[in-house]
């Protein structure tokens, strides 16, 4: 795990919202805290990304085994406090975790010991990490996207991380734009409901399913999935009905 | 499942594992359910078990699956189970005929179907088949350590793992502890989870006696004025279970009195349903008062069977009720696992407390209304007599054995 700063002059990442959630501090992972929304999001994630795997890689998703992920590599783009990363590396996969907040880092870094996951974290940009040439099996950006500078330029570095010998797998999560998305995933959830810390999203730059597919698709992300993701009054949010706030999507990253 | 059919990697066993603290027939329940769906689990049992061998339990159909699942039935002698054809419920009320039954369920035209509404077991039996399958089962570590607190976080793991305290001073780190250490639970107060306790001053004499007349079957129960008495069968068709409810005075009364005056005590109170009371075996007292957790959850700590919700013991469904909890814990840490969620969580804990409030509610309401209904006051019983009367009519009559056999919560 290294910590230390690395090379960040890219064009993905945005200083004002890096240092917002540096600010936010390290309290990723109380469940209870200003991160709740994100920890009630992670079943469904999770659901929602083992569901794809196994449509798309069949043969390497093993079912019966209680680490059905293992032997596939996953980079989680914007990993946070690393609340998407725990589940997969509890299901076996490979994670790499990397995010531009130290704070953040940081705070994956001692939760992953704690919790005894083996998973690495690394305070690095997405296109820097591509040009070390490391690829995946699965890349995913989970409520990244609307936080990014130049979405195209990191829709590219998304692409650039996935392996070359087979078709990788893209996996987004991020907020529709329109007006109740606005009303609701910005202004209720941050200053009404408490769900989010209020500032923590611009709604300007969330994202109608598309758009993100146009983009993807110039970016080389054929996505050929897009699922809603609903609010529930029982377990939070649930999989499934139209993309209107909350929304998934999965595509096959073309091989160049 | 045998060892081979497992994932021979493990590699699912990280963070700090599951803790079962309390050494009773709902932490050994816990234990072989969890080890089944092959979660590694330790539990932690007194140094100085308490062992009573006078008790029996009553089991419904919805816990003797829950039972059969995890292999206790079938490990069990033929003839530990003895089946209850049919429930008698009466009072002491003046009516023309005081021997009939205001209440039955009836089933032993089926008896030979194996149509049992019920089973009793003894403790004892039970107890020491299941600690002898938590000792050779290669998912189980059972600790003779007395377990003296909790702490929410662990100082070295923080949001990853809260702590048992041994009473040598040892921190223990768990990702989940499941608290089945009974109706005094030390954990519960160690996590300062606030109780409702009804203390209606009433004890409860439990004992085993011999019956002039056979059982058949019968699970029998009247309300009398100081809180119920209840016959259960036993192996032997012409030995019953008694609990009888009564004044903490009554009761202290009755516990110094030699066996023959006990026995016309009981044939008094038993109408000579099964004929006289020839013999007594060991009487035992305690005190009767239903405790319920307002919230039986906190930080990685989970409170099941009698620590959440110990339930007048008139109706025998203590043990039910603890097993149905056992059932939707271990559903819910299986759905978590397949998702790869931390088996501890908030969210996890928070949702299974809320799906066990229905049953819960419903059964401590019912079993404390009856206790009071009938316990207090001559107009009150009068009123619950005319209450059982209507109870008799088929509607309300099977509501009440779906909610007693488990099988309106359970699914």
């Amino acid at each position: 795990m290294a910590n230390t700063k690395e090379n960040n002059n890219d064009a993905t990442t945005d200083p004002d919202e890096i240092a917002r959630f540096d600010k936010i501090g390290a309290d990723w992972w109380d469940e209870a805290g200003i991160f709740r929304a994100l920890h009630r999001l992670t079943p469904v994630r999770m659901r929602y990304i083992k569901h794809h795997l196994a449509r798309l890689r069949p043969d390497s998703i093993t079912r019966k085994s209680s680490t059905p992920l293992a032997g596939i590599s996953v980079v989680d783009i914007g990993c946070g406090g690393g609340l998407l990363a725990e589940p997969l590396a509890r299901l076996g996969a490979n994670v790499t975790g990397i995010d531009m907040s130290e704070v953040a880092i940081d705070a994956a870094s001692a939760h992953a010991k704690a919790a005894r996951l083996p998973i690495t974290y690394r305070l690095i940009s997405a296109e820097n990490l591509a040009s070390e040439g490391a690829r995946f099996d699965l890349v995913i950006a989970s409520e990244v996207i609307e936080h990014v500078a130049d979405r195209g330029a990191f829709l590219t570095a998304m692409a650039s991380l996935g392996r070359r010998d087979i078709p990788a797998i893209a996996i987004i999560t991020t907020i529709s734009r329109n007006m109740i998305a606005t009303v609701l995933a910005k202004y209720a959830a941050e200053y009404l409901l408490r769900l989010a810390p209020p500032g923590a999203h611009d709604a300007a730059k969330f994202i109608t399913p598309k758009t993100l597919r146009r983009e993807a698709k110039a970016a080389g992300i054929n996505i050929d999935d897009i699922t809603g993701i609903r609010p529930s009054l029982l377990s939070g949010f649930a999989l499934g009905g139209p993309p209107v706030i909350n929304y998934a999507a999965t595509g096959l990253i073309e091989p160049e | 499942m045998t060892k081979s059919d497992r994932d021979t990697t493990k590699a699912a066993d990280f963070g700090h594992g599951i803790h079962i603290v309390g050494g009773g027939l709902t932490g050994y329940a816990a234990a072989l359910a969890l080890a089944e769906a092959d979660f590694p689990v330790t539990v932690y049992q007194s140094r100085t078990p308490n062992k009573d061998t006078l008790r029996t339990t009553t089991i419904n159909p919805s816990a003797y699956d829950m039972l059969k699942d995890i292999g206790v039935i079938a490990a069990l002698p033929a003839d530990a189970l003895t089946p209850i054809y049919q429930i008698m419920v009466t009072d002491d009320a003046d009516r023309d005929n005081t021997h009939d039954p205001v209440m039955t369920w009836d089933n032993s035209a089926q008896a030979n179907q194996g149509a049992a509404l019920a089973w009793v077991i003894g403790n004892a039996v039970l107890s020491d088949m299941m600690e002898a399958m938590l000792a050779t089962h290669d998912r189980i570590t059972v600790c003779q350590t007395d377990i003296t607190g909790y702490q929410s976080r662990h100082p070295d793991y923080h949001h990853a793992a809260a702590a048992l305290m041994t009473a040598d001073d040892r921190l223990i780190p768990a990702s989940l502890i499941i608290a089945a250490d009974g109706r005094n639970s030390k954990l519960r107060q160690a996590a300062d989870i606030r109780v409702i306790t009804r203390n209606l001053g009433q004890s409860a004499i439990v004992s085993t006696v011999t019956m002039t007349e056979p059982h058949r079957h019968i699970a029998w129960q009247k309300f009398l004025a100081g809180g119920p008495i209840a016959l259960m069968p036993m192996p032997d068709m012409h030995m019953a279970s008694l609990v009888w409810s009564m004044t903490n005075e009554d009761a202290e009364r009755l516990m110094k009195v030699n066996d023959e005056r006990f026995a016309i005590a009981l044939d008094d109170a038993t109408d000579l349903t099964f004929g006289r009371i020839t013999d007594i075996g060991v009487r035992q007292a305690f005190a009767v008062i239903p405790t319920h957790a307002l919230w039986p959850v906190a930080q990685r700590l989970v409170l099941i069977g009698d620590a959440a919700h110990a339930i007048n013991p008139l109706a025998g469904q203590g043990y039910n009720l603890a097993l149905a909890d056992v059932k939707a814990l271990a559903r819910m840490l299986m759905a978590a696992r397949r998702d790869g969620m931390d088996i501890g969580s908030r969210q996890l804990l928070h949702r299974y407390a809320f799906s066990r409030t229905p049953e819960i509610a419903t059964m401590t309401l019912a079993t404390d209304g009856l206790n009071m209904l009938f316990s207090f006051g001559k107009r009150r019983r009068r009123l619950a007599g005319m209450g059982m009367a209507l109870a008799n009519l088929q509607g309300i009559k099977s509501f009440a054995l779906h909610v007693a056999s488990g099988r309106l919560f359970g699914r």
